[in-house]
């Protein structure tokens, strides 16, 4: 597949969208009522919870929405996450004074969310990749809050290099593209529902994973068959008739997966893939950064890595039996991409397993340098703004 | 919302003579709504408000993080540039309802450059004293971060040359759907974010709203369902009849009116009342 002549040389230094942050006013209140309620002088950090989700708004944006039920503990935060949504668990460090919330320090954050990271690439099944830390302020007088969103990915020594993404439709057959839909929500809705709602046929391979991290990270693998070949070559009979010769599982088959690929010419690699909040655009969304560290991390990864970003917002969960032809039969056109990743490069490019592990992810500000924002929320959540409002 | 808090749940359908949707039907349009449209989810909202005519799970829909790009002001002057005439303040609405005004969307995914400036020319324009109050955070950026080192973010190089990014911040706009049990029908809820991601002030909102309707259906109250928030509400009174009407046109047109369709083409309708919020409405009401 896109055995695109000089491969090699096309491949470039891979870019990710970053995640923009989107707080909701109900974060702002709730954060407001802690403070006053529970947190009292404490800034020690607590934990949170933003989502993204994979969307077709026409945006090129990556973003990450807290709201009201950001706050809790991690456990609790999984649970509850909405439907079609991806949880990322991290921490929040709310300072006393706007001082302190100046002189923070940032690196530090970042690299204490960079050890805790890199614990992660020893996990098989990692349920952590997706993280945030958010730097706060509140002043409650004036209903202002400071804030700086951080989302940790680990910095590896020598950039990633890829190939220019392609559409994934180019290189699987369009049945195949569907029969990986369903798949994959087939797979999203077992790991998710834990049991409530319909969880249509199971052709995807468990793990352990799925029913804690829903399903933004997953792990494809197509028969042969299901591959389109170079347009002269295939006949249209080959193309389709692929029915469910795809398989998508939950990380902790990664390594097992490539490891049969090793040893059985007859099967394919498998492929990397993860729900791209990104709809638009060439570069894949942030979330990818930390998975192919992950990847690059576990034994029988080979050196080249197909990738899909996953585009296709979800189908509603239709209720009950109306699956019709009209839903399951894949309208629509694909939007996903699919890229090579080279993960072995050379043992010295990865991250460190010594000394301390880098971490980037500050938010850049409205003027793109990299700085903490302020938001008022006086027109909101000032009881005497409010009285004006609704005259 | 007293009235509405006393009004009895409606339990008999009143679709095909007024216009009007119980609960259950509600949910059922909400349901067919989430199905074909994705971007639209239900939400059980805060659970100190929760109605118990509506299923825990269904109290409203909501769709989040809609893209806004320009004003529907603006939009009017091209449409009445384009027409040559103004823009038609009261006549549309009287004589066919609110379907008349047939301002056209905003093309999507337009380009920045100079349609971008206008649309910072009108945000800036209608800055409050609230905006002027917050100072300027240059202070708060900083130049010995990690990041400075990191090649590997997409867009950054156009961002700190100080020109646009690829990616064109709009405000956007979380449009909610609740019932409304007094009028018996659904109810369009608005919270505006800027580009910067600070909520719109009341008067901000309403630049959003075609000028047909801006002062005359819109009010600002809190959210049925939610307890933060200020929220533009688009008021029933008229959703009822205007849905019958519509309803019977198609008939007349042949086509079937279902109640469990009811919402797709009501936002077909309040399209045209917030003629720049960029949701999904394109579906196609007929053929399913």
């Amino acid at each position: 597949m896109s055995s695109r002549p000089g491969q090699d040389a096309a491949m470039q230094p891979l870019q990710f969208v970053p995640f923009s942050s989107a707080p909701e006013v109900g974060f702002w209140r709730e954060l407001g009522r802690r403070k006053l309620d529970e947190l009292g002088l404490d800034d020690a950090p607590i934990p949170v919870c933003a989502r993204f989700e994979v969307t077709e708004h026409g945006r090129s944006a990556c973003l990450a929405s807290v709201d009201g039920s950001a706050f809790g503990a991690a456990d609790d935060l999984r649970r509850g996450a909405p439907a079609g949504t991806h949880a990322m668990i991290g921490v929040l460090v709310n300072t006393n004074t706007l001082d302190e919330f100046k002189r923070a320090d940032k690196n530090a954050l970042m690299e204490r969310a960079a050890v805790e990271l890199r614990a992660e690439l020893t996990r098989v099944s990692p349920t952590r990749l997706t993280r945030i830390i958010v730097l706060t302020h509140a002043d409650l007088k004036s209903h202002e809050y400071y804030y700086w969103f951080g989302f940790p990915a680990l910095a590896p020594a020598v950039p990633i290099v890829a190939s220019e993404p392609a559409p994934l439709d180019d290189a699987l057959a369009p049945l195949a593209v569907d029969a990986l839909r369903a798949a994959y929500e087939s797979a999203g809705a077992r790991g998710a529902g834990a049991g409530a709602g319909p969880a249509p046929g199971a052709s995807a391979a468990d793990g352990e994973g799925a029913a804690t991290d829903g399903l933004s990270f997953f792990v494809v693998r197509v028969r042969a068959r299901a591959r389109a070949r170079p347009p002269t070559v295939a006949t249209r009979d080959e193309r389709d008739g692929v029915g469910s010769e795809v398989e998508v599982a939950t990380l902790g088959r990664w390594s097992a997966w490539c490891r049969e690929a090793e040893a059985d010419e007859d099967l394919a690699a498998p492929m990397l893939a993860f729900a791209d909040p990104v709809a638009h655009g060439p570069h894949p969304g942030w979330p990818l950064r930390n998975l192919l560290i992950w990847a690059r991390a576990q034994p029988h990864t080979p050196q080249d890595v197909d990738v899909i970003c996953w585009r296709e917002a979800p189908r509603a969960v239709a209720g009950g039996a109306s699956r019709t032809a009209g839903g399951g039969g894949g309208g629509g056109k694909c939007r996903s991409l699919l890229l090579r990743a080279r993960l072995r490069a050379d043992e010295a490019s990865g991250v460190s397993t010594t000394s301390q592990p880098v971490a980037v992810g500050w938010e850049r500000n409205a003027r793109g340098r990299l700085g903490a924002r302020l938001v008022s929320m006086r027109s909101q959540l000032d009881p005497k703004a409010l009285a004006e409002a609704s005259v | 919302s007293t009235a509405e808090y006393l009004a009895p749940v409606m339990t008999e359908s009143r679709f095909q003579q007024e216009g009007m949707l119980t609960a259950d039907e509600f949910v059922a349009a909400g349901d067919l709504l989430v199905q074909k449209c994705p971007t639209w989810a239900w939400s059980g909202g805060d659970a100190s408000r929760a109605r118990p005519h509506l299923p825990a799970d269904k109290q409203f829909l909501v769709t989040r993080g809609v893209p806004c790009a320009q004003r529907a002001k603006a939009l009017a002057g091209d449409f009445a540039a384009a027409h040559g005439a103004e823009p038609d303040d009261d006549g549309a609405m009287d004589e066919d309802g609110w379907t008349g005004c047939a301002a056209p969307r905003a093309p999507r995914g337009r380009a920045a450059g100079g349609e971008g400036e206008a649309t910072l020319a009108t945000a800036a324009a209608a800055t409050t004293e609230e905006d002027e109050r917050i100072p300027s955070m240059e202070e708060y950026e900083e130049a010995d971060l990690h990041d400075e080192h990191d090649g590997a973010v997409a867009g950054v190089r156009t961002l700190s040359l100080g020109g646009a990014s690829n990616v064109v911040r709009t405000r956007t706009y979380d449009v909610s759907i609740t019932y409304d049990k007094y009028y018996r029908c659904p109810r369009v809820w608005l919270l505006g974010y800027s580009e910067a991601r600070q909520p719109l002030a009341p008067a901000q909102v309403l630049e959003d709203i075609s000028t047909e309707h801006a002062n005359k259906t819109c009010t600002i109250e809190p959210h049925p369902h939610l307890v933060s928030g200020v929220f533009a509400s688009i008021h029933p009174c008229r959703h009822a009849e205007v849905m019958k009407r519509l309803c019977e046109q198609l008939q007349s047109g042949g086509a079937v009116c279902r109640a469990d369709q009811y919402l797709i083409l009501f936002l077909k309708f309040i399209s045209t009342v917030i003629p720049t919020i960029e949701y999904d409405y394109t579906m196609s009401f007929e053929g399913f």
